[in-house]
């Protein structure tokens, strides 16, 4: 039979390298399931399979078509089978379908894998794997017609796989358009792809199936229309004009899309409401929503004003970003929604805001002006705990003693006592920011710069948020070389004359010091020394709970007291740094009969939390952190 | 279109067609590759299809071999139209292209093995033999052998699957004359021993003068003549006088107008020449003027001369 003939000289063709490809696909996988169960914070093993259609499945394909197609058509044996008795399109029939089902059995071996090595707490039913089969077949559909469209281009693939690339890059970043709902894209959902374990995403898996067809005929069309003469063209090597001309394409989209961003960039905040105020120097516009927050506003002006201006002044510049600032009255009030391209813009609900958290704004709105003026680059981890600190200590007015200087210095001493051994909570600084919070980080951050200014004076202050604000983009890669070498830490030393290590050192003997202050031992002493955990269990009717229990530090059981508050919400299969202002939380009277908070996990079985353990104390504007974590509901 | 009657001695008794262009015309947009090609292949045959490059030699083949169809006219082979059913007609068909593309990684075992199941008449004993009988590597891959023993590979190839005709597109081409030679006394013997029909696409006349019965020539897409090879050599007749005794309006003589046509006339070698086509047949022994005479033509003199009328 003459399909036969053909598929067996495929097989012998290309035998060999779909071998080594099965093999490695299947070792890169084994790899990532052994790594993902040996991981602290491991995760379903089917998330592996999302992984491998990430990667290396479209790799694969992307293979497997140059082998299949490309071959074929630029090598000119396309020729010799056209003058054989066989019909124009049984060829391609036979390579689109073997590599479709070679995809397809790759993608249920994956799946199959997952199945054998998941944890034998993790259910799963025949419901769920036909999901999985579902979607994993969808989505290599859709690929492997893309994959056999480009083939077909022959020369101009690159140019397809390109642009199909910048295609999806548009989608993502076009203002106002949910990428996450279109199909295909909507079936490789990060969360959803594993961890939906019964939903059917029917439309989508119908819209890509009907996507993938009509890619798969246009590619038929292509090679056999004009009895195939296109193909043959495509088939031929790029000519210098063809070359030339792409060239010219390609910089004309770039330049469209660079236009285009522009554009968005432009129309992205454009206050042009009655209720704004305004000023110039520097340039701040608030808006509010009714006459009734006009004082709010007018005290966020403000403070605003006076933080920035103490930016410029003490960093010594001539012009800031425009900032402005929208009041959403529908957002918690912990959230403040911050955002910077050209300017800075800031979302938060300040319709009820005090004085510190007047503060905390400003501290935001300086934290993203200080990412923009340094086009991020002051965004790296070695050197944040610093950003932080300016912000914070700009936001105070540059005043080490100010009506909050207690609260951070108590805020900052209570973190300290989770601080686990060698841990050095200024270098590792997300991990200081998601185990404290982002109001604690930017506390210990102040100190330490009250400490710094303490003993080095307000010039070294000043010249180091200056070595940073003032760093020049380097225009050559021995610039980059060099600010490779030159670390933070050694930036760090040549201003202060000392080692950051030996600093954070100093810096922590000096804030247990500062419990001599009365106002800041009272502050301490609100709040008892728990030992929290959180778990995830199941009861006897299969319903998966959430427990968070506490305990006394150092035996003093008599100070559980108070509220106590438990915060939650899904986070990601990867771990990230997290902060969590929503509003699902559980507040309780804290006492040790555990378990304070219990909870029916909104989540399903699989899913991962991060949840926080918080505690509400008197003095303190906001409540300190006691245990924060993720936990794989069970 | 100029075409004999069968006046050759060794011309067979004409059978059914096997192939049969009638007026065919085949464009590309507003590229016209072919404006009409009619011509008429006898079974048995060894058919001759001569054309310079680019005349559209290749289109024809294509077309024969239903890779692509025509835009006018009709193309039969085997007594139906050759779009009626494609495979069933290659399936009788032997083709060996210009350039050979050939799986390089293959063997011609290998290669065999791959084709023997499309061809029902497939034949895989005659197949080894002329393998043997070309000196071709059976288990050696195809990618390592030179452009000579490649065509021969594609002519094995061609004859084993039994064909009813063979089509050859320029299958010499590139080859050394050695090879060149060699390979047209192995197609001249296969096709005399299978009996098989063979249309033979070539620019190189003297190829041609020692395989075909007959021929077609095309030029510029269209035949310009049809017909036997000795008839052809009958029809054009060259005469020439010394450039030194040449008076300008002087002609050979009266008789060599009689049906005839000047195809072509100047000055060659130190003589001026003229070049007359007839419409039966040159005279015999003609009466020249003083000076003049009538000089012996090769046939790819006379190829020439008919290219150079349609031009």
């Amino acid at each position: 039979m003459t399909w036969s003939s053909i598929l067996a000289k495929d097989a012998r063709e290309h035998g060999f390298a779909v071998f080594a490809l099965s093999a490695g696909l299947l070792g890169v996988f084994a790899l990532s399931l052994a790594r993902q169960g040996a991981s602290e914070f491991s995760m379903s093993s089917f998330q592996v399979v999302y992984f491998a259609l990430l990667t290396i499945l479209p790799l694969i394909a992307f293979i497997l078509g140059n082998r299949l197609i490309v071959r074929e058509y630029t090598g000119g044996t396309r020729q010799f089978m056209e003058s054989l008795p066989i019909a124009p399109a049984t060829p391609l029939v036979v390579k689109f379908f073997s590599g479709w089902l070679y995809l397809l059995a790759a993608g249920a071996t994956l799946i199959a894998l997952a199945a054998l090595y998941a944890d034998p707490a993790e259910y799963f039913d025949k419901r769920y794997i036909t999901l999985l089969l579902v979607k994993t077949g969808a989505v290599l559909t859709i690929l492997w017609s893309i994959v056999f469209f480009a083939s077909i281009t022959g020369k101009f693939r690159l140019i397809i796989y390109l642009a199909t690339i910048s295609a999806l890059v548009y989608l993502v970043y076009l203002p106002g358009f949910d990428e996450s709902r279109l199909p295909p894209i909507a079936l490789m959902d990060s969360e959803l792809f594993a961890l939906e374990r019964s939903i059917f995403p029917w439309r989508n898996l119908v819209l890509t199936m009907l996507l993938a067809a009509g890619i798969s005929l246009a590619g038929f069309a292509m090679a056999l229309v004009n009895e195939g003469s296109f193909a043959d063209q495509l088939g031929k090597p790029l000519s210098k004009r063809n070359l030339v001309a792409t060239g010219i394409v390609f910089i004309a989209i770039l330049i469209t899309a660079d236009s285009l961003r522009e554009q968005w960039d432009s129309t992205e905040s454009d206050f042009g409401s009655d209720r704004v105020l305004r000023i110039a120097d520097p340039d701040i516009q608030i808006s509010y929503l009714s006459e009734d927050h006009l004082d709010q506003a007018q005290r966020a002006l403000d403070k605003l004003q006076r933080s920035l201006s103490k930016l410029r002044e003490e960093a010594s510049l001539e012009t800031l970003p425009p900032l402005k600032v929208a009041l959403n009255a529908d957002m918690e009030k912990r959230l403040i929604h911050a955002d910077y391209d050209q300017s800075i813009f800031i979302t938060a609900n300040f319709s009820n805001y005090n004085a510190y958290d007047h503060s905390m704004m400003s501290t935001v709105a300086l934290h993203h002006m200080m990412l923009q003026l340094t086009n991020s680059r002051w965004d790296y981890e070695s050197r944040h705990w610093m950003l932080d600190g300016f912000a914070r200590w700009w936001a105070e007015g540059g005043e080490a003693d100010n009506p909050h200087t207690a609260e951070y210095t108590a805020r900052a001493l209570l973190a300290k006592r989770r601080f686990k051994a060698h841990f050095n909570p200024l270098l590792e600084w997300q991990t200081t920011t998601e185990q404290h919070d982002f109001e604690t980080a930017f506390a210990l951050a102040f100190t330490a710069l009250k400490y710094l200014q303490q003993t080095h004076g307000t010039a070294t202050l000043n010249a180091l948020a200056a070595s940073y604000i003032h760093e020049k983009p380097h225009t050559s890669s021995l610039e980059t070389l060099n600010t490779l070498i030159t670390t933070d830490s050694q930036r760090f030393e040549a201003l202060t004359d000392g080692s950051i290590e030996q600093f954070t050192q100093n810096w922590l003997d000096w804030l247990e010091q500062q419990r001599s202050n009365p106002a800041v031992q009272k502050l301490i002493d609100a709040v008892p020394d728990l030992y929290a955990t959180v778990e995830s269990t199941v009861d006897s009717a299969g319903v998966s709970w959430l427990e968070a229990s506490y305990s006394p530090a150092d035996g003093d059981a008599a100070r559980a007291d108070g509220k106590c508050v438990m915060r939650y919400k899904r986070t990601s299969v990867f771990d990230r740094e997290e902060g969590i202002f929503n509003k699902d939380h559980d507040r309780q009277d804290c006492t040790t009969a555990n378990p304070v908070h219990r909870i029916e996990s909104p989540y399903a079985s699989g899913d991962r939390a991060f949840v926080v353990l918080e505690y509400e104390a008197e003095g303190f504007n906001w409540p300190i952190r006691l245990w924060a974590g993720r936990v794989t509901v069970k | 279109m100029k075409s004999s009657p069968d006046t050759d001695p060794h011309r067979r008794p004409r059978r059914e067609p096997v192939i049969q262009f009638r007026d065919v015309g085949k464009k590309y947009g507003s590229l016209e590759v072919l404006k009409s090609v009619s011509l008429r292949v006898d079974r048995g045959e060894v058919y001759g299809f001569l054309g310079r490059n680019g005349a559209g030699k290749s289109t024809a083949i294509k077309m024969l071999l239903g890779i692509t169809s025509a835009t006018s006219g009709t193309i039969e082979m085997f007594g139906q139209a050759i779009s009626e059913n494609v495979v069933a007609t290659r399936q009788r068909v032997g083709y060996v292209a210009q350039e050979q593309h050939f799986y390089p990684w293959m063997s011609p075992l290998q290669l065999g093995k791959f084709v023997h199941g499309m061809y029902p008449r497939w034949q895989q004993q005659q197949y080894l033999q002329l393998l043997d009988l070309f000196e071709l590597p059976a288990k050696r891959k195809i990618g390592n052998f030179s452009g000579g023993m490649k065509a021969r590979l594609a002519l094995s190839l061609a004859v084993a699957t039994g064909p009813e005709c063979l089509i050859l597109d320029e299958p010499t081409a590139g080859m050394d004359p050695v090879a060149r030679r060699e390979f047209l006394d192995l197609v001249s013997r296969e096709a005399r021993q299978t009996e098989a029909t063979v249309f033979f696409s070539t620019h190189l006349i003297d190829e041609i003068e020692s395989i075909a019965d007959r021929i077609a020539i095309i030029e510029s897409g269209k035949t310009v003549y049809e017909g036997g090879l000795q008839t052809l050599s009958k029809l054009i007749a060259s005469y020439s006088i010394d450039e030194s005794l040449y008076q300008a309006g002087s002609v050979p003589g009266e008789c060599v107008y009689q049906g005839s046509w000047c195809l072509q006339k100047g000055v060659r070698d130190g003589k001026w020449f003229m070049i007359f086509e007839y419409e039966r047949e040159a005279p015999v022994d003609p009466v020249l003027n003083p000076g003049w005479q009538q000089d012996s033509m090769t046939l790819e003199d006379t190829f020439v001369a008919l290219v150079a009328r349609t031009n």
